[in-house]
């Protein structure tokens, strides 16, 4: 044989792998012998339950996925055309999607280059007479400055929006990101730390929101006051989807919430490994977490002198068999970040971490064979680049 | 030095198998501060801080009689019913083991058989985790009862006072038992007589002066709960209140499902291998007292016998062990048959040994063992074929005295025939315990989730007690509390009609006042009934200042017509104090207060 490839090798690491357990097999079995299948049954309801009781949220809904989360945000804003909501440019299509698909326009503004959150400052620089909600994204888990956002939106009586997509289960000065704004997002992705597949939950913590997002949620309908007995038929309210999450995934859900905290001491184990061999190398920036901040170790990101560099080291991991990837693109320079949103400056810090951020592999069921060649590997990728001084 | 051996291996046997059944009540221990059932409970609760207020009970009396002291503090409550479990499980195993072996029993025989005692009780209250509800105080007496009996059979002289105290303890007792489970009170009477008859040397002059002192004891008990309690008439009331309960309910069935384990065993046993059951009947029956002696110089017929019965025995334990597949993690009611069919194996062991013995006297022995391994079998059945059939009580109560029987057979089998027999026994008894332990705790008695995962500090009734919950049922607690601190001043708290009526816990913990009935059931036949019956008491004020727990969703839901029919309409006149996600019944329920009529 000649040509053979070069041998392949034996140990590969994902970028991520969702860990189910005991719990959530349970929990679908009982789902399914429950025999109700739609959406906002026990499990569901169990899952919003643990939820409210975790963050403090007056009311959370869980919902199909966090973009569902943002578009109901959207609607139970009722914003549209000639309304503004900022947005940092480094965040995911959903985030402002979701104001664009009701009419409104997204206004990009860059991020802080420490946390890869929303610029107090930047989000200051973009307010204009339409602006009417800030739409904050806690990167990594990491909480943005929030006694800086609060008292910029009182200020400039503009609404508080979060979303945390990745912010399960962190906290800033104690409180669940989440529960800071009039409403916030969560996902459940499976690429996030408690997943169920496709998910998502919508916190709302302004009581007055608590109805209308209920409404939104079932078809625009008062379903859930007739489910609780105070109307004797329900009828169409407002304008509204069907923004419920089937009970399977509910399940799965619950299932992963009774593990959640073992599934976070797993991931925050590999997060300080990461973090104990990288954080001292001077040719890397690594994540930089704030006092305030009580992180979920979702996301171990390295950030290089450049681009060049960046990809260089995502090909060597990959020939070596470990998987990393880039995060997002400026949303600031997308066709339809283009045609829907406006950017509010330069974006300087968001084109930076847009070139130079890299994501290792973090999951809770990692082993330790598997860290230990996602190190390895980094290093020796350092060493030969002559990047590895402390 | 032959002998010192002998004594050194039951030493160490005993020690370590006193370590093993220590075991049992230690971790039932480490484990007192976690969960908490919202229904029995509940109701037990209820009662106890509205005596006043209810008119309508049947069962509850022990409790709210008082019976056993009841600190607001669940938490003690719990370990009081634990501990009185515990001491009275291991009196009746020491009193039992004296009566039925006839000898002094070495320090080390005393500690096993304590220890096994304990064990008993704590696998009791495993069945009940994490509350043993006012039917441990059920079988608390029963053990005082029964352990008296055995002590009044030891006493010679009877005009001294440990016979007289025996005997008043064993009336006292007795009429707290008829006070919690009647049929079972007059059932546990006659296995008493027949267990007195089978084991005390008679005379008649001995049987007046016990009788006499019964009565005293019975007299004593009922006087102390007219001075301290009650007068007869209201607790009289009480009584017809109670049944009127039942009547409309549709409960009122005297003898439930009787002796069905036993039942169900015969026919797993008729279905999968009925010669296990021919052969066992017919060793059996050659190795009966009568028929056995008969046959005292043809050792070999009565060795065939026996061993017939034995082979018998040995299969149908394979067949339930077949049936309870793993001994960890099997389905709860096939655990249940697995206790019974011991409590099976040690009569017929019994039986057959008592065909093998050498001797007249030891064949005896080995019969009366037998006898009262037979009674015990019966007197667990008796209390539970009465009143509701549920397994768990059957298999709750079976467990003390399965274990005191195969107790007492596996101690005489190590004095009289080895150390092996002994241990087989034992080792046959103890892998379905801790298999029933395991079970337990990962399945609790109406909780979600296994005990180890009851973490989060719960203040319950506004900080009586604070007990670790699961986060589902934390946080129904905690809305709970916050709709109770709007409910006003606590000594003019309103009703609070529950018409999920599975959740007395609610009233308890709201502290609000209850409905004339510390729990409205539902999901029997005549529920809906029950309820009109209540709210045809409740005045119009009452009725108007009432708050209501409703669970709209849920399928045994009490229908409100009742309510509305007096111009309370649910949807308009009151409104959402708080929602929450009720554990045990796995619905949504809303609190309710009545707010002024036409406001919005
Ligand atoms: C910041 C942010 N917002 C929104 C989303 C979308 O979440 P989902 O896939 O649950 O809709 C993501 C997912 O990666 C995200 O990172």
């Amino acid at each position: 044989m000649v040509n053979s490839p070069p041998p392949a090798p034996t140990l590969r690491v994902p970028f991520c792998q969702p860990d189910y357990g005991t719990e959530e097999r349970t929990a679908f079995e009982e789902a399914i012998t429950g025999g109700r299948l739609e959406g906002g049954g026990v499990q569901t309801r169990a899952c919003e339950t643990l939820m409210e009781q975790s963050t403090g949220a007056e009311r959370v809904l869980i919902t199909p996925s966090c973009t569902a989360a943002l578009e109901m945000m959207a609607l139970a804003l009722e914003l549209g055309p000639g309304d503004e909501v900022i947005v940092p440019a480094f965040t995911f299509v959903s985030t402002a999607n979701a104001f664009a698909l009701r009419g409104a326009v997204p206004v990009f503004a860059d991020i802080d280059p420490l946390t890869m959150n929303l610029d107090v400052e930047a989000a200051r620089a973009a307010i204009t007479p339409k602006t009417r909600a800030i739409m904050l994204v806690h990167y990594a888990g990491v909480g943005c400055e929030m006694e800086a956002f609060v008292d910029l939106c009182a200020e400039h009586n503009l609404v508080l929006l979060e979303d945390a997509a990745q912010a399960v289960g962190a906290h800033w000065n104690g409180k669940a990101l989440g529960s800071f704004g009039a409403m916030g997002a969560f996902s459940f992705h499976h690429t996030k730390n408690i997943t169920c597949g496709e998910g998502g939950a919508l916190l709302v913590n302004d009581p007055a929101l608590v109805k209308p997002a209920e409404f939104i949620r079932d078809k625009g309908t008062d379903r859930a006051d007739f489910l609780r007995g105070q109307v004797s038929k329900y009828e169409w309210r407002v304008l509204g989807s069907s923004y419920l999450l089937s009970e399977l995934a509910a399940a799965v859900l619950l299932g992963q919430f009774q593990r959640e905290e073992t599934l976070t001491k797993a991931r925050m184990r590999i997060w300080q490994t990461y973090d104990e061999h990288f954080g001292p190398v001077n040719s890397l920036r690594t994540p930089q977490i704030p006092g305030a901040a009580h992180h979920n170790a979702h996301i171990y990101h390295l950030r290089f002198a450049n681009q060049a560099l960046r990809d260089a080291c995502a090909a060597f991991m990959r020939a070596h068999g470990v998987m990393t990837a880039p995060h997002y693109v400026p949303l600031h320079t997308t066709p339809a970040g283009r045609k829907y949103g406006r950017a509010s400056g330069q974006l300087p810090h968001t084109i930076d971490a847009a070139q130079t951020l890299l994501r290792l592999p973090l999951f809770s069921a990692m082993s330790d064979e598997e860290l230990v060649l996602v190190i390895d590997t980094l290093e020796a990728f350092l060493h030969q680049n002559g990047l590895a001084t402390s | 030095m032959n002998i010192d051996r002998r004594t050194l291996a039951l030493m160490l046997l005993s020690g370590l198998l006193g370590l093993v059944f220590l075991w049992l009540p230690l971790s039932v221990l480490v484990n007192l501060n976690r969960g908490l059932d919202v229904s029995d409970t509940g109701h037990y609760y209820a009662s106890l801080y509205h005596f006043a207020d209810i008119r309508m009970m049947s069962t509850q009396f022990p409790l709210v009689w008082k019976l056993i002291p009841h600190p607001d503090n669940i938490l003690v409550n719990r370990l009081l019913v634990f501990a009185l479990l515990m001491g009275s499980s291991a009196a009746l195993f020491l009193l039992a083991a004296k009566a039925v072996l006839r000898e002094t029993l070495l320090p080390i025989l005393k500690w096993l058989l304590a220890c096994a005692g304990a064990g008993g009780g704590a696998l009791y209250y495993y069945y009940w985790l994490p509350d043993p509800s006012y039917n441990a105080i059920g079988v608390i007496l029963m053990a005082l009862v029964l352990g008296a009996t055995f002590a009044l059979t030891t006493i010679e002289n009877q005009h001294g006072w440990p016979f007289r105290g025996a005997a008043m303890l064993a009336g006292f007792a007795g009429l707290g038992l008829a006070a919690t489970r009647p049929v079972t009170a007059m059932a546990m009477a006659l296995i008493c007589a027949i267990l007195y008859l089978m084991l005390a040397r008679f005379s008649w002059q001995k049987l007046v002066q016990l009788i006499l002192f019964v009565v005293l004891g019975a007299a004593l008990f009922f006087v102390l709960v007219q001075v301290f309690i009650e007068p007869l008439p209201v607790t009289l009331e009480r009584i017809q209140g109670g049944l009127q309960k039942r009547e409309i309910l549709g409960t009122n069935q005297l003898v439930a499902k009787g002796f069905t384990l036993l039942q169900k065993e015969i026919t797993i046993i008729r279905q999968t291998a009925p010669w296990a059951l021919l052969l066992t009947s017919l060793g059996g029956a050659f190795s009966a007292p009568g028929v056995a002696d008969r046959f005292a110089n043809a050792p070999w017929l009565r060795l065939g016998g026996a061993a017939m019965g034995a082979i018998g025995l040995i299969w149908i334990q394979m067949i339930f062990w077949q049936q309870s597949q793993a001994l960890v993690q099997v389905p709860l009611d096939k655990l249940a048959y697995y206790l019974i069919n011991l409590g099976l194996m040690a009569i017929l062991c019994g039986v057959f040994a008592g065909a093998l013995a050498p001797n007249k006297d030891t064949r005896r022995l080995y019969w009366r063992l037998a006898g009262v391994s037979a009674l015990l079998v019966l007197a667990t059945l008796s209390l539970t074929v009465f009143g509701t059939g549920y397994w768990i009580r059957k298999a709750g109560i079976t467990s003390v005295f399965v274990v005191l029987a195969c107790t007492l057979m596996a101690l005489h089998m190590a004095r009289s025939t080895g150390y092996i027999w002994a241990l087989a026994m034992v080792s046959a008894l103890i892998l379905p315990i801790m298999a029933t332990r395991t079970t337990m705790v990962n399945h609790p008695y109406r909780l979600e989730t296994p005990l180890a995962a009851q973490t989060q500090k719960t203040s319950i009734r506004g900080g009586y007690s604070t007990l670790r919950l699961d986060p589902l049922t934390k946080a129904f607690f905690d809305r709970l509390s916050d709709a109770a601190d709007q409910m006003g001043p606590m000594d003019q708290r309103p009703i609070l009609i529950d018409l999920s009526g599975r959740l007395p816990m609610a009233q308890y913990h709201m502290q609000a006042r209850p409905a004339f009935t510390p729990w409205i059931l539902s999901a029997y036949k005549g529920s809906d009934a029950f309820l009109a019956h209540v709210m045809a008491q409740m005045s119009d004020e009452e009725l108007a200042r009432a708050w209501i727990l409703d669970a709209p969703a849920y399928k045994h839901r009490l229908d409100p017509a009742p309510i509305e029919a007096r111009g309370h309409d649910l949807a308009r006149d009151y409104r959402i104090v708080t929602t929450a996600m009720a554990p045990y019944i796995k619905t949504d329920i809303v609190v309710l207060a009545p707010q002024p009529k036409g406001a919005e």
